[in-house]
């Protein structure tokens, strides 16, 4: 059982808050969505939990079980388990998939890797997202479309396979067959590693394949309404505004 | 395929399929440079390795004849290294030149003359920088119909510095040509790196292009691969490595340099 705490979180950029105050506790086992209108941090949030230095981070904790990982790297946090799913990942020329990940995985098994199970398992996580076996050969994300990113995304999920799952808009820029390809996939790897999940999202889309058990509501950097799958059909039909109007601020 | 070695200003042939007609001088009484004039008569591939411990002068001359296509291959492991190539290109020829350099102090200049029509050129050449080293690279578009295409990567690392200055020439006249350059450093130190990417274009029926960069790899990349448990060194190796390896036949030399380097 792992847990990833996040306690009275205020960040800023460029002198600007960015997070006001926010406070989120999620477990192993559970699945979170954050929706909320454009720009109130939502994204912000997955950055700073990953450790994205570009934000500054003015106040409050992130505890990852009962660690506090504020002052950690990125590939610390990602090596104890925390793995962000980006909105927009990035191409990377030169560097082939399987480079990668290999170098991944090697630093965090360390002289437990082996390299006949990673070609089986990189193969076999291909065949489940649908995906050309020899994008593996190709520099990361190069020459890819927006839905094969986000699937190679998921890819790397599987590979690394972490207990505490971020995905930033998982669902932007992919079409149907892959958002259910993307979808069936994050909950597969949920149900069988009882990870903890956060997903950033706009779409109730994408939560006709991933069920989460706690949905929030973001607004001007931090949670003012959370409760179950029921407030995602509750936005559908009223808006975030009436919601927020009408809300409980569970944060408090 | 040819294979010619010049070790320590002695220049020894490994292989020879007679496509191609060598002439070698000996030191000039002043400059004390070494003369090596191979004109390429047929079809086919040339490997050249340079290896020196200490400075080296070298003057080379490379002629690829009417209707010749040339792959040229150059690895250079040198200490220090004062050289001057001029490539001369006859109607349809074509040459691809493939360098890789692991030396620290190199003053270089090439000269491409592209003398006959419809004679072509693409050139690529990564280097990694660990003192002065200067390129000075000019593409002469004698004849209408002319390509170029000139590729410069380098990594700069512990003191070194790096420039390329790369001119591409068109004279009014000389019509449809293409005149391309891409010239890239990484750098990772805080000495001085300079690119100058110039384009003397005369006449108005050219396509000519240029890009060039000179920064750190992007904190955005670093952050994608620590992402995934990477730490922050061996990132920068993965993309120092990917950088230098992309287009390249120098796949295993690069692997060695990063290995000596980031190890």
């Amino acid at each position: 059982m792992h847990s990833l705490k996040i306690k009275d979180l205020v960040v800023d950029i460029d002198n600007k808050r960015i997070l006001d105050g926010l406070n989120l506790e999620i477990h192993t086992g559970e699945i979170h969505a954050i929706m909320g209108p454009n720009g109130t941090g939502k994204s912000t949030l997955s950055k700073v939990i990953m450790g994205d230095d570009t934000y500054t981070v003015v106040s409050g904790s992130i505890y990852y079980d009962d660690t506090e990982i504020n002052e950690m790297t990125v590939d610390e946090r990602a090596r104890l388990g925390i793995f962000l799913g980006m909105q927009m990942p990035i191409e990377i020329e030169g560097v082939t998939n399987a480079d990668f990940l290999r170098t991944a995985l090697h630093t965090k098994q360390e002289n437990e890797f082996k390299l006949m199970p990673f070609i089986k398992n990189i193969n076999a996580a291909c065949e489940q997202l649908k995906m050309d076996k020899d994008m593996i050969h190709r520099g990361i994300n190069k020459g890819f479309s927006g839905g094969e990113r986000k699937k190679n995304e998921i890819l790397q999920m599987y590979m690394l396979k972490p207990n505490m799952v971020l995905l930033d808009e998982i669902d932007s820029g992919l079409d149907v067959d892959s958002l259910k390809i993307v979808g069936e996939n994050v909950t597969k790897y949920y149900e069988e590693n009882e990870c903890g999940v956060l997903l950033v999202t706009h779409y109730q889309r994408l939560l006709d394949y991933i069920k989460p058990n706690f949905v929030h509501i973001m607004m001007n950097g931090r949670i003012v309404v959370s409760g179950d799958q029921s407030l995602v059909q509750k936005i559908e039909a009223e808006g975030y505004e009436n919601l927020i109007k009408e809300g409980d601020p569970s944060n408090e | 395929m040819n294979k010619i070695r010049v070790i320590d200003e002695q220049v020894l042939f490994d292989e020879s399929d007679d496509k191609i007609e060598v002439t070698l001088s000996d030191k000039l009484d002043i400059f004390d440079i070494i003369k090596l004039n191979i004109k390429v008569v047929q079809s086919t591939d040339i490997e050249i390795y340079y290896e020196s411990e200490t400075e080296s002068k070298l003057d080379v001359i490379i002629e690829i004849k009417e209707d010749v296509i040339c792959n040229l291959y150059e690895l250079k492991k040198e200490n220090a290294v004062k050289i001057q190539y001029k490539y001369y290109l006859e109607k349809n020829a074509e040459l691809q030149v493939h360098k890789f350099y692991n030396c620290n102090i190199v003053k270089e200049l090439d000269i491409i003359e592209l003398n006959g029509e419809s004679a072509s050129i693409v050139y690529k050449f990564h280097t990694i920088s660990t003192d002065t080293q200067k390129y000075d690279v000019l593409v002469y578009h004698n004849s209408s119909r002319t390509r170029s295409q000139i590729m410069n990567k380098g990594v700069n690392i512990k003191n070194g510095s790096l420039a390329f200055n790369v001119t591409g020439v068109v004279y009014n006249g000389i019509v449809d040509c293409e005149v391309d350059q891409n010239n890239r450093i990484i750098t990772m130190n805080e000495n001085l790196c300079n690119i100058n990417p110039n384009l003397l274009i005369e006449e108005n029926d050219v396509i000519a292009n240029h890009a060039a960069l000179i920064g750190k790899f992007d904190e955005e990349q670093i952050f994608y691969l620590m992402s995934r448990g990477i730490p922050k060194e061996e990132a920068i190796r993965l993309l120092t490595r990917g950088f230098l390896q992309d287009e390249t036949t120098y796949q295993e030399e690069i692997q060695e340099i990063i290995d000596t380097y980031w190890r």
